[in-house]
């Protein structure tokens, strides 16, 4: 809510109303004085006309902003543009119209409602139609263009109506005349501000116009001061909310918006000066032919004429609404996070696809998510910084909605619930959220799983070691295969175990001295020596060194703690390790052990989603069942390539052997790469 | 209705006044969107050859770099000191000439053609630069330049992550080729090759590409990130970039060191990474460029708000690479790196990256300070860096009897 939003168009909804409620009044005025107006029920048609009236403005509202949000956003700018043009003419026709015309309404409308009793009620709920009627419409028109202008509905509203309890306010006093009022010194005052909110329009109306290609000159810009002034700043949104003018704007905006005051404000004042003498003079026009005969045809029909009034522009409207396609393509919704609040302004919302642009004042950055009534997530905003807007799309259903921010800090602070109706039928499929507690158990299962496997590494180091101090290579090589696959099985781990699991698993690869340094040591140090040579003496301290390392790490497992969300991670990490270093043939020292290394990695990744089933089953069925037929033609492909039950090297398979193995890598990979969005913790900024 | 002559002239003279004042506004509006609409303001057909600094490394600077590159690395096999510097003076001549343009010489009809045609009869300079510099390999006893060489020049070894492939490590001299179109770039590689036969001979090299702006701003890698947002511009770029100390020789002054890194980025694991992930390694919105903490993409980042990384985390790209305080100020480089697509890997696929191209007064208190920093970011799990080296851009060619480090040589 921005009161300075709310300003142009509380002066709107004076004016309107003020000029509304004085023709009613002075209907009503006119009516008493008749020889019927004394008669119980009397008045009831000018009611019903402006009933009818009201409808009408309603209707028209209800048609626009239905009608311009199925609209691509191109239209809705020509359409907006173009509107507000009209509305600029329409104000400052009011304008001169009221000048003109304050002091002669008076004995006019006196004349028309004689006329109106002679014909019958029908007539005088008509006259009154009529004359509220354009007022309405100006009302509606002024106050969508201002909603689009600002980018937000309350605060355009409340000022309107505001304005519009006022005026019928001071009407009801009048009309008492318990005040007295200087109408023509009034219309005149408020005359001046409306003509320079109406040039703001003016220049907005245009700016639109040109986004929309309608009218050239989108680039040449006068000034852009948004990258010099903070646009969230209280002093810029009252300049801009009352002007209705932007921190950026076009040379033909800015020339529109001189022109229309250097014309209009000069016009205005010698027109007040051409009028004040023929002041009071004034007498109504006669009532034209055209009007006559309307109101000679509504006679004697005041409720025929009263339903036509109000069914009318209702069944138009939605008709229209009912003929145009459901808001299927994008709107835009704006809302804030403030200090205190999450998305205050967000009231009501339609199906169909939308675009939330969040605007964070709150001077602190966190996580926006758009939730469902079952607490699931549709749309997010992972990290939004302080004073800075982003957007998140959404396709919804119908149902209740609510914004949630979590912003670092403070506590978690949700919107009030919005309940969304529409006849969309698709919804974006919402996402439960996962907390850390609920990847708990899979974690510690998984340790519970890595403990057993160190164990046989250590064994099988142990008869590595033993081996090569019997210089017995050719079972020095198949003891490394298998502590190699052994290890590969609790790839989901790595991440946890820092240096100790270089120190295991490292590679030459940023290493000075390639395979000649120092530091390279570990399983892929041993398969280095056994595939070129090196004999047994040389390895066993390398051996012993290994031995050490996964002691160690076996120490200090209980003490690791394996985080949750690199479990989720890990889900299609290691089979995307498995493809960037087995398969690229990067991490082979001489072994040419691809093939067996993934297909212990796939073992491997089935613990873990084995793990994380739980999680994932009800988040999307369909997820597991699909990663498991993966997984099975993956497994067929990788066997498949061996020869006589024999792994071969990657330079030994033929093409289309690997392309299999290739693919369906590639294939599970897709499916395994959702699991992490899908188990989203949510932060704990 | 009569009307009085001096209210008809003054409503003429209103309605010329609004129709010129309307026409101009809007005709100068199309103009205005015209030019938005052109890619850029047409690029230069030619930068200038001879001056203090080679062109192609701020002229043009890396915001308006030219399309496409070739990152050549050659061995000097020159058996000589003459022999070297006669190359250097056939390097010279056809750098000088394909820079400027123009058609090849007429031989004759007693051998083949001078020139391939492959860019037409009469060769369009089309942009072309040629940017030469020497590595570490060359200043040895083939050709008596140990006592020369530049004080911080040296061999480029790998960092932790890098997974160094021999055959495109190093190399004698480097010359980076850049040009409008990917045909002049291979004219030009292709007749310095042939007139340098003998002299020196390829040993790798690698092709680059500059995206268009998408849709505004700098152009971006192939992560689908805007790469270059923050290198330094102006006088801050000129005050980076030349070697200027005292302690280097004499005629290395107005040189520049290169460093080149072909890095190899493993797209298909990178698009199957959570956006959240994506844009938290680099500390940049994706769409914007924008940092996260800011709403476009040229804000600079308020690191002493975010002390804790809640926004940008500590570990991103950006917030490594230039904390943005007076210490890391001087740390700044220059980056004029190209994105390269050369086919399929040996697992089906797409074998594409990035030449990163950097300039710098010194390599060590600059590039290797900067990705010292670098080292364990979470964005090495998805990059392969492979090939390059460190290199010592000459001085500019001053004028046209100047040649490639006469300074060195003579």
């Amino acid at each position: 809510m921005h009161w300075a939003d709310a300003f142009p168009n509380f002066l709107i909804g004076l004016r309107e109303g003020l000029e509304a409620g004085l023709v009613v009044s002075l209907l009503l005025a006119a009516l008493r004085k008749s020889e019927r107006g004394g008669e119980l029920g009397a008045s009831a048609p000018i009611w019903l006309g402006v009933l009818g009236a009201v409808t009408v403005a309603g209707s028209f509202a209800a048609v626009l902003t239905f009608s311009t949000s199925v609209l691509s956003s191109r239209a809705q700018e020509a359409v907006g543009g173009i509107l507000s043009v009209l509305a600029v003419a329409l104000v400052t026709a009011m304008v001169f119209w009221m000048r003109r015309a304050a002091s002669s309404i008076a004995g006019e409308l006196r004349e028309r409602v004689d006329v109106a009793l002679e014909i019958g009620g029908g007539a005088l709920a008509l006259t009154a139609f009529l004359a509220v009627g354009r007022e309405g419409l100006e009302t509606t028109l002024f106050l969508w263009t201002a909603v689009r202008a600002t980018g937000e509905t309350l605060s355009p509203v409340v000022g309107a109506a505001l304005g519009l309890v006022a005026a019928v306010g001071l009407c009801w006093l009048l009309f008492r005349q318990a005040v007295r009022l200087n109408l023509a010194v009034f219309f005149s005052r408020t005359a001046i501000l409306l003509i320079v909110i109406a040039a703001g329009v003016l220049a907005y109306g245009l700016g639109e116009l040109q986004d929309a290609a309608l009218l050239p000159g989108r680039a040449w810009v006068a000034f852009d001061l948004s990258s010099r002034i903070a646009t969230d700043s209280w002093w810029v949104s009252l300049v801009s909310g009352a002007t209705e003018l932007a921190v950026r704007m076009t040379v033909l905006q800015v020339v529109a918006w001189l022109s229309y005051l250097v014309v209009v404000i000069p016009m205005f004042v010698r027109a007040g000066h051409a009028a004040r003498p023929a002041s009071g003079t004034g007498h109504g026009k006669p009532v034209g032919w055209f009007e006559e005969r309307w109101v000679r045809l509504a006679g004697r029909r005041p409720w025929s004429v009263a339903a036509a009034v109000v069914v009318v522009p209702v069944t138009v409207a939605a008709v229209s609404i009912a003929v145009l396609p459901a808001a299927s393509v994008t709107s835009t919704t704006a809302v804030a996070v403030t200090g205190s609040q999450c998305a205050p302004s967000w009231t009501s919302g339609h199906s169909g696809t939308q675009t939330f642009t969040v605007t964070n004042t709150s001077g602190r950055a966190g996580e926006i998510n758009l939730d469902n009534d079952q607490g699931a997530i549709v749309a997010e905003i992972e990290t939004l910084g302080p004073a800075t807007s982003a957007s998140m799309t959404a396709t919804l259903g119908t149902g209740l909605y609510t914004i949630k921010c979590y912003m670092s800090g403070q506590p978690v602070r949700t919107s009030q619930p919005v309940h969304v109706s529409g006849t969309a039928q698709t919804a974006t499929a919402a996402i439960a959220a996962v907390s850390t507690a609920e990847l708990e158990p899979a974690a510690s299962a998984y340790r519970t799983f890595v403990a057993p496997k160190l164990a046989t590494l250590a064994t099988q180091v142990i008869k590595i070691r033993a081996d090569l101090s019997r210089s017995e290579m050719a079972s020095a090589r198949s003891d490394w295969l298998a502590a190699q696959l052994t290890w590969e099985q609790i790839g989901a781990a790595y991440d946890s175990f820092g240096d100790l699991g270089d120190q295991i698993d490292g590679l030459p690869q940023g290493l000075r001295y390639g395979v000649t340094d120092h530091d390279f040591t570990g399983l892929h140090r041993l398969e280095y020596g056994l595939w070129h040579g090196q004999p047994g003496s040389q390895l066993v301290p390398i051996a012993r060194k290994l031995q050490t390392n996964v002691a160690a790490l076996r120490a200090q497992l209980p003490k690791i703690t394996i985080d949750p969300t690199d479990l989720t991670i890990r889900a299609h990490e290691i089979l995307e390790d498995a493809l960037r270093d087995h398969l690229s043939g990067m991490t082979d020292q001489g072994a040419g052990a691809a093939y067996p290394e993934t297909y212990a990695d796939l073992q491997g990744t089935r613990v873990v989603l084995d793990e994380l089933a739980p999680l994932i089953t009800p988040r999307d069925p369909t997820l597991l069942p699909a990663a498991h037929t993966q997984m099975n033609t993956l497994q067929r492909a990788l066997l498949a390539a061996r020869v006589h039950g024999t792994w071969q090297t990657l330079d030994a398979t033929p093409l289309a052997q690997r392309q299999h193995v290739d693919g369906a890598i590639g294939a599970l990979l897709e499916t395994l790469s959702r699991i992490p969005d899908l188990l989203e913790v949510p932060p704990t900024h | 209705m009569t009307v009085n002559r001096r209210d008809f002239l003054k409503g003429a003279a209103a309605g010329i006044a609004g129709t010129a004042l309307g026409g101009g506004v809007l005709l100068g509006g199309a103009r205005a969107d015209a030019d938005n609409n052109d890619t850029a303001p047409a690029a230069p057909a030619r930068f200038a050859f001879h001056g203090a600094h080679q062109a192609g490394i701020l002229t043009p600077g890396p915001a308006e770099k030219q399309a496409f590159s070739c990152f050549a690395a050659f061995d000097a096999t020159a058996e000589n000191r003459a022999e070297l510097m006669a190359l250097l003076h056939t390097l010279t001549d056809r750098a000088r000439a394909l820079t400027s343009g123009g058609a090849a010489a007429d031989l004759g009809v007693g051998q083949p053609p001078a020139d391939s045609d492959v860019i037409g009869p009469d060769i369009p300079a089309d942009g072309l630069t040629v940017t030469v510099s020497f590595g570490n390999s060359l200043f040895d006893r083939r050709y008596d330049l140990i006592e020369r060489k530049p004080i911080n020049l040296t061999t480029l070894e790998p960092f932790p992550n890098d997974a160094p492939d021999p055959a495109w490590l190093d190399g004698d001299l480097m010359l980076q080729l850049c040009a409008h179109h990917p045909d002049t770039v291979h004219h030009a590689l292709r007749d310095i090759a042939k007139h340098t036969r003998g002299g020196m001979q390829l040993r790798y090299r690698m092709d680059g590409f500059n995206a268009p702006a998408r849709p505004t701003g700098t152009s971006r890698n192939l992560l689908g990130f805007k790469d270059g947002t923050a290198n330094p511009t102006g006088t801050t770029a000129e005050s980076l970039v030349w070697v200027t100390d005292p302690r280097e020789p004499q005629w290395a002054r107005g040189g520049s060191y290169q460093v080149v890194r072909i890095i190899r980025m493993l797209v298909e694991f990178w698009d199957r990474v959570s956006i959240n992930e994506q844009q938290n390694m680099f500390g940049r919105r994706r769409d914007t460029g924008a940092p996260l903490d800011g709403n476009n993409e040229f804000d600079t980042p308020n690191y002493p708000a975010d002390p804790h990384g809640t926004v940008i985390p500590l570990d991103s790209h950006i917030r490594l690479a230039n904390p943005r305080t007076p210490a890391t100020a001087n740390q700044r480089l220059i980056r004029r790196s190209y994105n390269y697509d050369r086919g399929v890997d040996e697992n089906g696929n797409l074998d594409a990256g990035h030449v990163f191209v950097a300039y710098q007064q010194d390599p060590h208190r600059q590039f290797e300070t900067v990705q010292k920093r670098l080292i364990d970011e979470p964005l090495v799990d998805y990059v392969q860096p492979f090939g390059g080296g460190y290199f010592f851009t000459l001085p500019g060619i001053q004028n046209p009897n100047d040649w490639y480090a006469r300074g060195l040589l003579s």
